[in-house]
Order: C-alpha cells, then structure tokens, then sequence
C-alpha cells in the first residue's frame, strides 16, 4: 500500500496513458475457468460487511472484491501493485497549487449490482455517511484533513462544506496539504456507495447493500456465512473469475487445514497452524505459478520498542544500540514457524516507498556481533533492570524469553511480564501506565505510506496524549521536526527524506530494534489458479481474481 | 421379661408327624478378604408344622445365616455336595477357594415337606420363598421400599404366588392389613412405608409375609428394633396368626425373654454351631450347657439386688480360624483338657430329645442346672 | 408449596444479581479500556471520548450497572455487542439452541451409555463385562476433552470422511447462503460433538450407576423382595433401578443445567455456533454485554433446571414430598 504524491505526480508525468493501460490488461488476464464457487474459510467472524464501518483485515478482503473506489490498487504482484491507480477516477486528480484541493472526474460506466449508475455523489455520500455521528465509525480519524468533515462528526452539519459534486466531477478540499490523501482513499471506507445505502444511516451496519466492484454481498449469518455473487452490472475492467465467493466462518486452524488439504476450502483466510508451513513446502513447493504454497512480504514490522521515558533509555542511545546488536533476529522468527517474516534491523519495510536496504545491525549472531553489543552495552546499564511487555497468546510468550536471554547477555535482566494483547498496547499508548522498558510491538499499516510507519509511531508530539501510538515514547525535537518535513514532500524527495530518517534514526539513536516484518503465507487448495497477490491491498489471493482450474 | 416359663399350648403333637423342616448338618462358608468366614459350621434341627422354634445366640453366631441358607438367599452362593464320610470343612474350603463364580458356598440339607431346599431349582424356589415358606427382617423401615406404597408392595407379594387379578390382590391386601391391626386399611394401603410408625411397619412385613398363608414364617429379629411395649403387640400378633392359622414359625432371637414368650422348640447356637436344643421348658428349667448356664445368668431380673449383671468373659471366637475343640471352651468356666482338642456333637442324654454339646457329665450337668435355676428362685447371684 | 416456590423465586433474583455483579467488577478490574478498542488503532483521544461517550463507558461503574439493570429488567435487554453492535439478546437467543441440541443430545446419548454399562457391571462385579467397563471408565474420566474431540475430528472427520468434521446446520430456516440444512445434515453434524461431549460424562455416570446400583443390591428391601419369591429380572426392575438411580436424577439436572452455559471446548474444536463459542469470543474481545448476556442466560438456566430437577425429585421419592 504505498503511496506518494510526488511519484503519482512524476509518474502521471510520464503517461497516464500507458498506466491506465497496464491496469487494463493486468485485469484483462483471465488464464482460468470463468464460473464455480471458491470457498474461503475465516476463523472469526468480520466485524462488518457495511463499507463505512468495516475496519478488519478479513473483511477488507472481501470488500476489496466488491468495492470500486476513486483510487485502487491495481489487482497485480509486486511493485506495481503498490501503485494507487485511478480505477472510478477517469485518471488522476487535479491537484490545485497549495495541495488542498482535489478535483476528480467520474469514469461513465461503473455500474451498482441493482442497476443504479456510479457517480461523482456516489463517493461524496460515501464521505458524509462515514463521517456521520450516528454512524460511530472508526474510520472517523482517517477524515481529519477533509475540510468540513469535523462539523459533521461534531453533529452540526449533516455534509462536509469541503466536498463538493459538480456534475461528473467530485471536488475535495483539505485542511492542509496531505500527500498521502490518495493513499487513504483506497481504504473501504470511501468506496463508492448507492443512493439506498447513503440514506441508511445506522450503527449496527447494513449487510444488504449493492456494491459497484466485480462482487457484490448476496447474503450474510453472522458468525455462519457470507456469500458474494458476481456483480451483473460491473464492466470496470478488473476480473470476477468465480460465479460466487462462499465464505464460511468459525473453524480453527486446524480445521482449515484439514479442509483445504481435502479440497473442501480453497483459501484458508483466517491461517493454518504455523507448524505445518515447513512440510507443506516441501511436499509442494515454493511460489510456485498457481503454486499451492505462496509467501509474500507483508507491509508491517515486529520490534520491541524501547521506553526513552524511563530512565533506562533516556538519553542512552548506545545502549540502545547495544540492544540492536544483540537480539537474535534469526531466532525470534524461527518461534513464528518456517518463513515467518524477514528478518530487518531498519524501520520501513521493504516495498515501501523510503525502504532503501541498510544493513546497519547484523541478522545473525555471532560471537563478534556479542562483542560489539558488549561495547556499546559497557558503561550505559544504568541500573541494568528491565521490565519486558509481551502478549499472553500465541508465540508472543516464547518469544518474550527469548529476548530476555539476549538482553541477559549484554547484562540487563529483564523481568517479563505477560498481558492480554488489547491491554498491552493501550497500557503502552498511556503515559501513565507505560510501566515497561521494552515491548513486543507490532504494527501493521492502513496504507502504504511511511508516513503511516514513521509519523504515527515515533512522532513525539503525541507522547503526552493519553492515548497514542508512540510506545518508545521517543520525542526528540530534531527529528520531530524531519519528519514533519518530509511528510509534506512527494515522489523521489519524500522517498529519499523518509530514507534517510530510517537510517539515521537507526544508526545514532535507535528508538527501537526492529526484528521481521512478517510474510503473508498462503496455502491454497489444488483446486484453484489464476492465483494473484497484492499485499499492497490486502494478504492472502486476490479473490475477484482467483479462478477453478 | 420374666424368666418363669408357661408351657406353650399351642404345640401340635411332637412324635408321629414328620418335621415340616429338617435342617442336617448345614454349612455355610463366606469368601471374604480375609479369608474364609465359616458362618454356619454344622447346623442341625428341626421344625414341626405349626410349631414354633426359637432360635437363639449371641450376634454373630449364625442364626440369621443359617435361615438365608435354608432358603438360598445369601448372594452368590453356590452348592456343594458332600458325603458322610467327607472332612466337610476341608472340602468346602478348598472349593470356595478354588471358585470364581461363587462368594459363599452351603452344604447339608435342609428337607422342607421331603424336598431338599438346597438342591432345589431355581423356580422351585421362588414359588416355595414367599408362598410355603415366608421371611420378615429385623428393620422394617430398610426392609420395606421406600418408594413404593405398602399396598405396591402387598399386591406384588400376592400377584408372585396367587393366579390373581391386581383388584382381587389388592382386596386380599386389604384384607390382610387389617388382619395384622392396621386401622383404615383402606386408606392407608396407598401410603408409603416412610408414613407409618416402627411397629405399624413391622405389622405390614407380617401382612405382606402371610399373605400368601405358608406353611413356615421365618421371623429374624423382628422385634429387636421396636420398643418393648410395641415388642409385646407384635409377638402377640404373631402368636395369634399363628394360632388361627397353624402356621409354623422359626423365631430368631438374641432375647431369652421373647424366646420364652412364643417358643416351644429352643435351638441355642454359639458360634456357628448348636451347642443345646431342647422344648422351651428344658432350656429354662433344666439348661445342661455351659453357654446356656451363662446366657441365663446374665438375664436381668427385676427381683435382683446385684448392681452388675454377670457377664460371660471373653469374647466369642472369630469364625475365621475357629478354635479346635469345642467353641465355647475358651470361655468355659468348666472346661479341661479334652475340651480343647475334640469337638463335643450334640447328643442326647437318653431321656427325650433334650440334647447338648459338651463333653461335661450328664452328673455334673444337672448340678448346674439346679444352681442357675435355685439362684433364679432365691435371688443369689450364680 | 407457594411459600416455597416464592422462596425460590426471591432467591433467583438475588443470585441473578450477585453473578451479575460480580460479572461487571470482575471485567472492570481487566485493564483495557473497551472504548479504546471500540474507536479504532489510529483513533485519536478525541475519538476514544467520543467512543466512551457513546457506549456510556464514561459514567462510573455503579452508575453503569444500573443501567444494565434497570434495561434487563424493563426492556428484557442484554444491550448490544461493543463489538459488533448486534443486540445481545439476539445473539444470545441464536446460540441457545445450538447448545442446547448439543447438551440434551448429548445427555441422551451419555444416559444410553451408562445405564446399561453402569448397571450390567453392578450386577456382575469382577467378572470381564465390569472389568472392561471400569477401563473405559477410567478413561472417559482422565481423557481431556479437547485430546477426544480433536481425535474424532482428525480420524472420522478428516481420514476417513465418515463424518463432518465440523459445522453446524440449522434443522429448521437454514440460514441463506449456508451449505447444509435440514434434519439429517443437523444430525450427521452433531454425532461427533455429541461424542464429545457425551465421553467425560457417560465414564463420570457409569461409575455413578455402578456404584449406586451396588448399593442398592445390598438394601434390605432388596432382600426382601427376594424372600417374596420375586424372580431377580423383576428385582432389578422394580426395586433396584428406582432407588439406585434418584441421585442420577438431581445429577443430571445440575450437569445438563451447567452444560447449557456453553460445552465450550465441544463448540470450539466443531464450530458449533452456541453460547461455548459466544462466550469465549466475546471473552477475548472484551466485549462486556456479550459476556454478561451469556452469563445471565447461564444463570437463569440453571436456576429454572436445579428448580425443575427439585420439584420432579419430590415426584418421584415419596420421601421428599413438599408439604
């Protein structure tokens, strides 16, 4: 999910043209059967299928498939599905001089599942009912720079004075200059929605709507099922493979494991025990084309964030250091199972625009990485006691002592203390509960920007609201200030100013050790091909494109 | 209860009718962890029609065993037969050892009208249990199930031996409650045994024991849980029934008092064997074995100035490992040498059929005897 | 008999309200914020506020429970999910059926398990037939629930294909887009969870039986029937069986009863969608209405069946007739 205005703008210099071709004829591969039902298993239920509510991995694949949105990602691996690509939007926006104002023009022809024709109101509605205090969104927050959007959520207005529907064009102003704007509208929350939908206003969510994407939702039991069926009406261009999509919620693990492997479920979303990843490998390979196991790179990254408030870190950017050099990246993700993650020592992850690939801090032990630890490490202890935050679940435990014993090793001991996930991170966002020095953290981004990597989580102005995102609490003025700048760049500069915040901040004073950023392992059923991901949009296959073989 | 004993009446003539129960020899031998328990080691006696037997000893000592066996009630047991000659405690040792299926082994006989009990099938000996021959237990509120009514349970009793419809058998239980003194039988048919006093309970065992009309009521104990005015209605009852009725009655007992109040026949058993049998007279007026000296010396009487009652010292032996020679030795005041070694049988002195098992002479028998009973009679402690 | 009943009933409610109570301190004293869930990752605090306001997490906890009073009792509602804002009610009264097929189905099928076993082996102690069922006894009782329900799922469910291995299909009004329904799917879906759950309990009530049985043998009225000349088939039936299994009875009241608030692994390994499954989603989601609606429904059975389990216990020992 990366997104920079500069390289849109450098790109769109370059030809529109030939990007709206290659979306084109990315979503014009069909090398499968047309028709069939493919049938995905999750292991909980979504939260919401209604798109202005719907804030959860799972459900978002699924409204990546019956969605149409202004921007999109286009349905294609790699770099280039990283790319926001016009998709409703007859090409890219006019973007006014002072970066507040966008003006886009409607593409004629997307069409709803009930005949009703998309808009330029279309999304504007989609706006305002997001926005909507009755609806209790938790996109709300992503509305904060649309002009106008805060009188709506304050309950005295009922639409943004900031978006504006001038025929087939769609106008939105900013309140301040937001280069990842674009990015943001490939969220679900701002997909195109009908006229029926935008006048049901209602905090339970709609689970009977019409979608303008390739599927739309034709039934749904909560807890039990979901169904999509292919939208009648959509000639967008992007694939609709399968007749219907049946999605069915509840087994564990294992279950869809089992189910998989006897080819009653052709993606299990919701995982496979994470033991099973190495056999499964080698019985049927590895990324291999309609290949049954895929792995890809996931846009997050698992560190441990150190407390720069207490009086361990504060001001020790060499122990700090010390602490980089000595946690054993290697093992860590060994606990997650075969091809958990990638190991890092940076904080971007790869593929995201500012990712240049340093190799400041080693990936693997050796006896000279512990000396060079023990360097940095020596007089800096302070009074070498640590408290350490880890979940309560999963390998969350496991991995909790593994970092204690590396942190032993450079003479600090630390004292583990295990929680509940949910109150892990809202203790460690509270200044006055963050009793921790080191965390388990992990982080993963709404959208690909490294604003949504860097600024949300090391800005320092946030490390005195009662509740926020900067959990090493780390606030140095000089680098608040860089990030603030380079948040305002675009293309080439913003990439290169968010590298070199990365690497900087890495080599002299680390907030954090960042350890993997996860892969997104998939294992499929030998029933299905056509097998496209785009983990810029969401994890797992592609479903409007996955096809019966 | 007094000791002085009244000749029972109701005694039918004693020499030309064969017994109505000829119990010879019977044994019953219990697995249990420990080992074997020998509960009956050699029981013989007999029972006249319409006659009544007491059978009388310590707890312990075989009595109720003995009637279970006759009837083949005790669980699991199994059926050995032996001859004359055999070392009958040997062989029924080895057996019961060497057996999987069975807990409790009998041998002997038990003759009942000629037939032999413990030989008998097993529907034989359903129709002959509750239909010739009936049994009442010593707890009625145990003995009666809770939840079933009184008239359920009668009716049951009735429907096992008589070809009879449900409304003619609960008529005849009707009738039969009433006969035993249940007042508003009608009414109270329908209640449950928890509903009625201790003595009313004992008075429907009666009922639903009679009310088939057997030949033999075998009572064990079944006034030992009641107060003793309600002790004395029952008896009565029993001896009414039974005189209207002529049936015959086994009454076992550890109370000299109720055995001189109904009993014409008096067995005495100490452990696991009969150690005297005599009428009911002889017992009283003329015991001749040292256990019986001791039983009735240690008898309460009203009269008597002592503030102790004598006591038999010791204990009774265990029926694991019985002692050799005659049970009641180690105990005997009058016991020698010989005692210990040879098992005394149960013989008469001649005269009638008073018979004993000591190996004392008839001499000094009868010396004893004269003691206990002049000690009675002039209020001297024995 | 009314002043008991009354007795009952003013006890109900006090218990209903004392488990509430507890149910509300107890999620109040974990320390994650439920507004700061419900407002999203990037929420700021202005947004939490919003979000507490909304849910009425903001007033104090006392204040808050009365709320929640004051709505069980007039409206007859549990409120709504923090998570997904379906009234509890609704939620609660989907998932009580598929519990309760689970547990009565279940009950039946431990029920035809132990009494024959439990009986046969009373009436021949020692011999092989005891011997074999005091070893699957020991089994049921020591195997964890979860070992047997994954087993079944891997062998019959996934090996072989005997049987679903998970799922749960409605036997009246299949829900759209489902892929069964109907009574023989519900029913090929549920033999194995009924397994499941029946196992632990069957061992548990074979044991029971046994040993009841064993006692009553011994009874003296047991005896008496005997001596009546009753053949032993008629023993057994008229005067053994009642007795011996009265403490069956007020048994099988309290486990169906406790098993109503959710056979939670059962549920968890077959997918079974009742109030196990509820309860422990709603649990790691930390959604308080979910949580307090399933242990209020819990209560209320459990109450209504130990209720139930004593008026038909005076039934049938007469012994126990209220006055």
């Amino acid at each position: 999910m990366g997104v920079k205005r500069t390289a849109l703008l450098a790109l769109a210099a370059i030809g529109v043209l030939s990007l709206g071709v290659t979306s084109a004829s990315a979503s014009a591969t069909r090398h499968g059967a047309r028709g069939g039902t493919i049938v995905v298993e999750m292991s909980s239920d979504v939260d919401y299928i209604d798109p202005q509510l719907s804030y959860y991995g799972e459900t978002w694949k699924l409204e990546e498939a019956t969605a149409c949105k202004l921007m999109n990602w286009p349905d294609k691996e790699g770099a280039a599905g990283g790319v926001p690509t016009p998709e409703v939007a007859n090409g890219l926006p006019i973007i006014s001089k002072d970066g507040k104002t966008y003006t886009f023009t409607i593409k004629p022809g997307f069409k709803f599942s009930n005949g009703q024709a998309v808009t330029a109101a279309s999304f504007a509605n989609a706006i305002n009912r997001l926005a909507n205090p009755k609806m209790q969104s938790q996109g709300i927050p992503f509305l904060d720079i649309v002009e106008g959007a805060q009188a709506v959520i304050d309950g005295k207005a009922s639409s943004a004075s900031g978006v504006k529907v001038m025929g087939n064009k769609l106008q939105v102003t900013l309140t301040k200059a937001a280069p990842d704007f674009l990015a943001r509208l490939t969220m679900p929350f701002f997909a195109g929605i009908d006229t029926t939908l935008a006048s049901q206003i209602d905090a339970n969510g709609i689970n009977n709507y019409a979608s303008c994407g390739p599927y739309y939702f034709a039934a749904r039991t909560p807890n039990r099922s979901i169904t999509l069926k292919r939208n009648p009406n959509y000639k967008g261009g992007r694939a609709a493979n399968a007749d219907v999509i049946q999605v069915n919620i509840g087994n564990d693990t294992n279950v869809e494991l089992q189910n998989t492997l006897s080819g009653a479920t052709d993606y299990p979303s919701g995982g496979i025990p994470p033991t099973e990843w190495k056999g499964l490998v080698a019985q049927y390979g590895l990324n291999k084309k309609d290949g049954r196991v895929q792995v890809r790179p996931l846009m997050d990254i698992r560190y441990l964030a150190l407390n720069h408030a207490r009086p361990l870190f504060k001001d020790n950017p060499n122990l700090a250091k010390a602490v980089n050099w000595t946690v054993d990246r290697q093992a860590f993700s060994a606990q997650g199972g075969y091809l958990y993650g990638k190991r890092t020592g940076q904080i971007l992850p790869p593929g995201m625009l500012g990712f240049q690939q340093q190799n400041i801090y080693p990936i693997r032990i050796t006896p000279g990485t512990i000396q060079v630890a023990n360097k940095y490490a020596k007089g800096n202890l302070r009074n070498g006691q640590a408290v350490l935050w880890a979940a309560n679940k999963g390998v969350a435990p496991l991995q909790a002592q593994l970092i204690q014993y590396n942190l032993k090793q450079i003479g600090i001991n630390a004292q583990i203390q295990l929680l509940p996930r949910a109150t892990q991170f809202t203790e460690a966002g509270n200044p006055k509960t963050a009793n921790y020095d080191v965390t388990i953290e992990h982080w993963g981004a709404d959208y690909a920007d490294p604003y949504d990597f860097l600024n949300i989580l090391l800005d320092g102005k946030q490390v005195l609201n009662p509740q926020h995102n900067n959990y090493a609490y780390f606030n140095v003025a000089k680098y608040n200030q860089q990030m603030l700048q380079a948040s305002l760049l675009v293309g080439n500069a913003r990439g290169t100013a968010y590298a070199g915040l990365d690497s900087e901040l890495m080599k002299n004073n680390p907030p954090w050790a960042p350890l993997v950023d996860s892969n997104d392992r998939t294992f499929l059923s030998g029933r299905v091909a056509c097998v496209t991901i785009n983990t810029a949009a969401q994890a797992g296959p592609l479903l409007n494109v996955l096809c019966r073989k | 209860m007094s000791t002085t004993v009244e000749p029972s009446t109701s005694t039918g003539s004693s020499t030309e009718d064969a017994p109505l129960l000829d119990v010879r020899d019977l044994r019953t031998y219990f697995k249990t962890e420990d080992g074997i328990v020998r509960a009956v080691d050699g029981v013989s006696f007999s029972v006249k029609a319409g006659q009544t037997l007491g059978v009388v000893g310590e707890s312990g000592c075989g009595k109720s065993v003995t009637m279970l066996s006759v009837l083949s009630l005790n669980t699991k047991a199994g059926r050995l037969a032996l001859g004359p000659e055999a070392n009958a405690g040997a062989e029924m040792e080895h057996y019961l050892l060497a057996s999987k299926k069975h807990t409790s082994l009998s041998t002997g006989s038990a003759h009942f009208r000629g037939e032999d009990l413990l030989t008998a099938s097993s529907d034989r000996l359903r129709a002959i249990r509750g239909g010739e021959i009936a049994m009442i237990f010593q707890d009625p509120m145990t003995s009666l199930n809770p939840v079933h009514t009184i008239g359920a349970q009668l009716i049951e009793a009735a429907m096992l031996h008589q070809d009879i419809t449900k409304g003619a058998a609960r008529q005849i239980a009707i009738e039969s409650l009433d006969d035993v003194g249940i007042p508003r039988a009608k009414q109270r048919i329908d209640d449950f045994p928890h509903q009625f006093s201790g003595g009313m309970r004992q008075r429907v065992m009666i009922a639903m024991a009679l009310i088939n009309e057997p030949e033999l009521l075998i009572a064990d104990e079944p006034t030992t849980a009641l107060d003793v005015t309600t002790q004395s209605q029952i008896l009565g009852l029993i001896r009414r029934l039974q005189e209207e009725r002529g049936t015959a009655v086994v009454m076992i007992t550890h109370d000299l008092g109720v055995v001189a109040e109904v009993a014409d026949e008096v067995v005495v058993m100490y452990a696991a064997r009969v150690v005297e049998r005599a009428s009911v007279f002889e017992v009283f007026e003329q015991p001749r074995h040292p256990y019986t000296w001791g039983l009735l010396g240690s008898l309460p009487r009203p009269d008597a100035v002592a503030d102790r009652l004598t006591q038999i010292q010791g204990q009774p032996p265990s029926l694991l490992n019985p002692p050799p020679g005659c049970r009641f030795a180690p105990r005997c005041t009058f016991s020698f040498g010989r005692c210990l070694e040879d098992v005394p049988e149960l013989e008469g002195s001649g005269a009638g059929s008073h018979l004993d098992a000591c190996f004392l002479t008839d001499a000094q028998k009868v010396e004893e005897a004269q003691r206990f009973v002049t000690a009675a009679a002039t209020d001297e402690s024995a | 008999m009314s002043t008991y009943i009354i007795k009952r009933f003013l006890w109900a409610i006090f218990l209903i309200v004392c488990v509430t109570m507890i149910t509300y301190v107890l999620f109040f004293l974990v320390p994650a914020d439920p507004a700061r869930l419900a407002a999203g990752k990037s929420a700021t605090p202005a947004d939490v506020a919003r979000v507490s306001k909304q849910l009425g997490l903001d007033k104090p906890v006392y204040v808050q429970y009365g709320l929640f009073l004051k709505r069980l009792i007039l409206e007859q509602s549990l409120g709504r999910s923090y998570v997904n804002r379906r009234t509890v009610n609704q939620m609660v009264f989907e998932a009580a059926p598929v519990t309760a097929g689970l547990v009565i189905g279940g009950a039946i099928l431990w029920m035809l398990i132990a009494l024959p076993v439990g009986i046969l082996s009373a009436l021949r102690p020692r011999s092989l037939v005891d011997r074999s069922a005091m070893i699957f006894v020991l089994v049921g009782i020591s195997a964890p629930v979860i070992w047997v329900g994954l087993l079944l799922q891997y062998f019959v469910g996934f090996r072989l294909g005997w049987l679903p291995n998970s799922g749960y299909c409605n036997v009246f009004n299949p829900p759209v887009g489902s892929s069964c329904g109907g009574p023989w799917d519900w029913f090929t879906h549920m033999i194995l969870p009924w397994t499941t759950f029946a196992i632990l309990f069957a061992a548990a009530y074979a044991r029971m039986v046994r040993a009841n049985v064993m006692d009553t043998l011994g009874e003296d009225y047991v005896r008496t029937a005997r001596a009546k000349g009753a053949p032993e088939h008629s023993v057994v039936r008229h005067h053994v069986l009642r007795n011996a299994l009265l403490p069956v009875v007020t048994m099988l009241g309290l486990d169906i009863g406790v098993a109503l608030g959710g056979a939670i692994f059962t549920e968890a390994i077959f997918n079974l969608p009742g109030l196990g499954r509820l309860t422990v989603t709603s649990v790691e989601s930390l959604d308080l209405p979910t949580v307090q609606g399933v242990v209020v429904f819990a209560t209320f059975a459990i109450i209504i069946i130990s209720f139930t389990v004593d008026i038909l216990y005076a039934y049938i020992d007469p012994r126990i007739r209220l006055a």
